[in-house]
C-alpha cells in the first residue's frame, strides 16, 4: 500500500473514531449529533475504501449515512427527550459502560500483541462484479435474509407513517 | 507509514467500542440507538481489513461481501428501532 492511500487510510481513521466519540458522549438534544454521524458514516466508508473495497464502502456511505438521517430526525430527539423525562438512573448502564471498555482494551491488546503473516494481495479496486457473484450466487440465502431484515425495517419506519395519520 | 492489519483491527476495534459503549450507556434507551451505526461501521473495517490483508488467497471477496451486509443489517435495525421508539413514545 503506497503513502498516499495510507494518509488516506489514517485521516479517516481519525475522523471515524471522531465521529463515533461525538455520537456516543454528545446529549442527546446537541445540534452536533448529525455532523458526528455523517462524519461516521464519511470516515468508516473512506477507510474501508482505502482497503480496495470500494463497493462496500459505497454500500457502508449510503446505509450508514441514512443511519444517520433517521437517528438525527426530529421526532426522534422528541421521544428521547420525553422518554429522558421518565428515566431513572440505572446502575446496569454503569456496568454495561465498563464491560464496554473493557471489551475494547480487548480486542486492542489481542490487535497490537497478536501476529500474522504477511501476503500480497492480487485483488482488484472496486470489486462489485465479483461481490455481485458472491452475492447472488454462493451467498443468495444471506443476502435474502439480509433483505428481509431490511423489509423488517422498513415496516417499522412505515409504523412511524401509520401513527402520523390524520 | 504503512497500514496493515493490526491498524484495521485497532481501528475497528475502536469504534465498535464506541458504539457497543454507547448502546449499553446511553440511557434513555432512544439515544442508545446511535451506537448501531458505529458498530456497523468497526465490523466493516475489521472485515474490509481481514480481506484486504489476508494470506489465504483463496475466497478474497468474501470480507467485502460481509461489511455490505453488516452495513445493510445496521441500517435495517436502526429503521426499526427509530419506528418502535417513535411510535411507541407517540402513544
Amino acid at each position: 500500500m503506497d503513502v498516499l492511500l495510507a494518509i488516506a487510510f489514517y485521516f479517516c481513521a481519525g475522523l471515524t473514531l471522531l465521529g463515533a466519540l461525538l455520537s456516543a458522549l454528545l446529549p442527546g438534544g446537541s445540534r452536533w449529533r448529525a455532523p458526528a454521524l455523517l462524519a461516521l458514516a464519511a470516515g468508516g466508508s473512506g477507510a474501508i475504501a482505502c482497503l480496495s473495497a470500494v463497493f462496500a464502502a459505497l454500500v457502508t456511505l449510503v446505509c450508514l449515512g441514512g443511519a444517520a438521517v433517521l437517528l438525527s430526525g426530529r421526532s426522534v430527539i422528541a421521544a428521547a427527550s420525553r422518554e429522558r423525562a421518565s428515566a431513572d438512573a440505572a446502575w446496569l448502564a454503569q456496568v454495561g459502560g465498563v464491560v464496554a471498555a473493557g471489551l475494547f482494551v480487548l480486542l486492542a491488546y489481542s490487535a497490537v500483541r497478536g501476529d500474522f503473516v504477511h501476503g500480497s494481495y492480487p485483488g482488484g479496486w472496486f470489486g462489485a462484479a465479483a461481490l455481485g457473484r458472491v452475492l447472488f450466487t454462493r451467498d443468495a440465502i444471506a443476502v435474502q435474509a439480509v433483505a428481509f431484515t431490511v423489509l423488517i425495517g422498513l415496516s417499522g419506519l412505515a409504523g412511524i407513517g401509520w401513527n402520523r395519520r390524520p | 507509514m504503512n497500514v496493515s492489519l493490526v491498524s484495521c483491527l485497532v481501528l475497528g476495534s475502536a469504534v465498535t467500542g464506541c458504539g457497543v459503549f454507547a448502546l449499553l450507556w446511553r440511557r434513555p434507551l432512544t439515544e442508545a440507538f446511535v451506537g448501531l451505526p458505529a458498530i456497523a461501521a468497526g465490523l466493516g473495517i475489521c472485515l474490509a481489513g481481514a480481506s484486504r490483508f489476508a494470506t489465504l488467497r483463496q475466497d478474497p471477496d468474501t470480507g467485502q461481501e460481509m461489511a455490505a451486509l453488516v452495513a445493510l443489517v445496521a441500517l435495517a435495525w436502526t429503521m426499526l428501532a427509530v419506528g418502535w421508539t417513535v411510535r411507541g413514545n407517540s402513544r
